[in-house]
């Protein structure tokens, strides 16, 4: 690693600790501890204050009669089938219940004979078999399945481990593929949709059969149902209330009832009612006013330490990273582990408010207090001093000490390595000269030259600069080094003058 | 003599910070709390209040500094100055009850004196804080 690279780590790095130890400084105020109780209560206040609806969506379609109503009930594991009993009787309705056993397997069945792979099984009433050309109905551990070519056959399945002799039954594909259940529901579980189009489970893969022999498959004693259809409705009925009376009772994923030209469907999903979004804003506007009064009472602090930074020699942009950095560290981060405690207690459309409050305050506030932070003009105060020739007047009047103290300064300046230094006290003056060398540009760098007068109480520096390169240097480059090499110096004498 | 203190009071308070965030904190809370659900708001936000009393403090820490100074150039003797400060903490912290107080003053009595009572005792902070800050020795 050559000595230039190695320099110019050194440096770089130097600015990122600067940075680091300034963000420290400020996160250490105790106005940081207000800042982050402000955000973690207002988090908390949006998200138990959320008030949540189910999804509602109502498909328009002139086709659909809504009358007599039908209705389809989904829940996301098997209920006994006395579930529809209770729910006419609990919503005082009448009407024609008809239950399916729809699984998709994660363990397939395996037919050895034909050699297929059984993912699906669909348990289903009489009527339904009868709708799919099985007017006979099927026997014990006859199922029905579309990929043979004979009215039906013998085969083996191999089922956890067991081997079951079984009938397959010829049954037509296109029936089975289109038959639906409910208005565009395939009675083939939909997998996912490709536009509009649901995408279903490859009818290889399907077997069909009576409620009892799937349920002599399954293990399980009750007849237990994953859809139900409740048809001959005795009349209209809101599906948000059917939703709201299961969804205490069973794991219901989706009610869709019938209507006139529309179907109404009521999801699981739930989202945030315009009243608890009001309050998530109003949450925010809370933490925010806090936050942002706190940080203009900071201001002028904050102010004092930037001019001292760009004095050191830091660029405009270290005081935004810092502030920027200070409001993810004070509000963004307690803010996130608290909207995760929301959304493991509350749920997720609490967490979709406190995200709202949580998000709004971090903007306003680190917006604020980034303008407010930002020089007024950032050329001029970036840069100081733009000139060539600086004089400095001190009231140290030991030349040299003085002279040390500078030349110490010009040696240490990480922006710089210094090619040659040379000084000379005589009497009450000094003459210092610099050949320094840029780390962050290649073979371009400054010429000092500084003469030191004390006369009487006061001294005198006087610094002259000439900035130098292989190739030409434009002129922002020209002035951010001539500021870099002049600001350190008159910095670091009025530094050392006012703790000396 | 007297009611050029007041008049010099009045003035710092209606021209700090501290007065018009707290009656923003409280509007805001008040409105939160209309829309309430949930059982643990009143204290949520009597909480928030809290924080908002803390704020204050620092928000007007140097007029703070700058009244108790006029006011012992004007040979205010401390007991002046300890009651115009308390009486400063019993304006905000019956800002920042307020909303309590509009909504239903019977279901939130308790958040309500709550709110009261740690907003008075927050705000006195300020009392200790500033003499501290501008070491004026009563």
């Amino acid at each position: 690693m050559t000595r230039e690279y190695k320099t110019v780590i050194k440096a770089r790095l130097a600015r990122l600790v600067g940075i680091y130890k300034l963000s420290l400084l400020i996160l250490r105020k105790p106005f940081t501890y207000l800042v982050i109780l402000a955000t973690i209560l207002s988090v908390i206040a949006s998200g138990l204050n959320t008030k949540y609806e189910n999804n509602l969506v109502v498909v328009r379609d002139p086709t659909i009669t809504g009358d007599p109503h039908t209705m389809l009930i989904r829940f996301s594991e098997p209920v006994g089938v006395e579930a529809c009993s209770t729910l006419l009787s609990g919503l005082s309705l009448e009407g024609h219940c008809t239950y399916y056993y729809r699984v998709i397997l994660d363990h397939p069945y395996q037919l050895v004979k034909s050699r297929k792979l059984i993912y699906v099984v669909l348990g289903v009433e009489e009527e339904v078999l009868k709708g799919l050309g099985l007017e006979d109905g099927l026997s014990e551990f006859s199922f029905g399945y579309s990929e043979i070519s004979e009215e039906s056959a013998t085969d083996s399945m191999l089922l956890d481990g067991k081997i079951l002799e079984v009938t397959l039954v010829h049954v037509n594909s296109n029936l089975l593929a289109n038959y639906l259940i409910f208005y565009k529901t395939p009675i083939i579980p939909v997998q996912g949709y490709v536009g509009t189009e649901p995408v279903t489970v490859p009818l290889q893969h399907v077997l069909i059969s009576t409620y009892d022999n799937v349920m002599r498959l399954a293990n399980v004693s009750e007849p237990l149902a994953t859809d139900i259809v409740v048809t001959n409705l005795s009349g209209f009925i809101e599906p948000v209330k059917v939703f709201e009376f299961l969804e205490e009772r069973y794991p219901v994923t989706e009610v869709a009832v019938t209507g006139n030209g529309y179907v109404m469907y009521v999801s699981e999903v739930r989202i945030p009612t315009p009243d608890s979004l009001i309050s998530a804003v109003l949450s925010s506007i809370t933490a925010s006013i806090i936050i942002i009064s706190i940080f203009s009472s900071t201001t002028p602090y904050l102010k004092e330490l930037r001019n001292k930074i760009f004095l050191m020699g830091f660029q405009p942009w270290a005081m935004t990273i810092v502030m920027v950095g200070y409001t993810l560290t004070s509000i963004m981060f307690p803010g996130l582990i608290t909207l995760t405690y929301v959304f493991i207690s509350m749920g997720g459309a609490s967490t979709l408010n406190s995200l709202v409050t949580l998000t709004t305050s971090w903007l306003t506030s680190t917006i604020y207090i980034v303008l407010r932070t930002k020089p007024e003009k950032l050329v001029t105060e970036a840069y100081m001093p733009p000139t060539f020739r600086y004089v400095l007047i001190s009231s140290v009047t030991d030349v040299r000490r003085l002279t040390e103290f500078i030349v110490k300064l010009i040696k240490t300046n990480e922006f710089f390595t210094s090619e040659e230094v040379e000084w000379r006290v005589e009497g009450n003056e000094a003459f210092i000269h610099a050949k320094m060398d840029y780390v962050d540009s290649w073979g371009s760098g400054i010429d000092l030259t500084i003469f030191v007068n004390v006369n009487g109480e006061k001294s005198y520096v006087n610094i002259s600069s000439a900035v130098f390169g292989v190739e030409e240097v434009s002129e922002s480059m020209s002035r951010s080094i001539n500021a870099l090499a002049i600001s350190k110096i008159v910095g670091g004498v009025t530094a050392w003058e006012a703790t000396s | 003599m007297g009611s050029n203190i007041l008049m010099i009071f009045v003035k710092v308070v209606t021209r700090g910070s501290g007065l018009k965030v707290s009656a923003v904190v409280s509007i805001n809370l008040l409105v939160i709390l209309l829309f309430r659900n949930n059982a643990l708001t009143p204290y949520l936000t009597m909480l928030l209040s809290m924080v908002a009393s803390a704020a204050i403090i620092i928000i007007d820490f140097r007029l703070h500094s700058l009244l108790l100074y006029v006011l012992y150039v004007y040979g205010s003797r401390p007991n002046t100055v300890r009651i115009l400060i308390s009486l400063y903490s019993l304006l905000i912290a019956s800002i920042l009850s307020l909303p309590y107080l509009a909504i239903d003053l019977m279901s939130f009595s308790s958040a309500l004196t709550s709110t009261f009572l740690i907003a008075l005792s927050t705000l006195s902070l300020i009392y200790k804080n500033v003499r501290g800050g501008t070491s004026i020795a009563f």
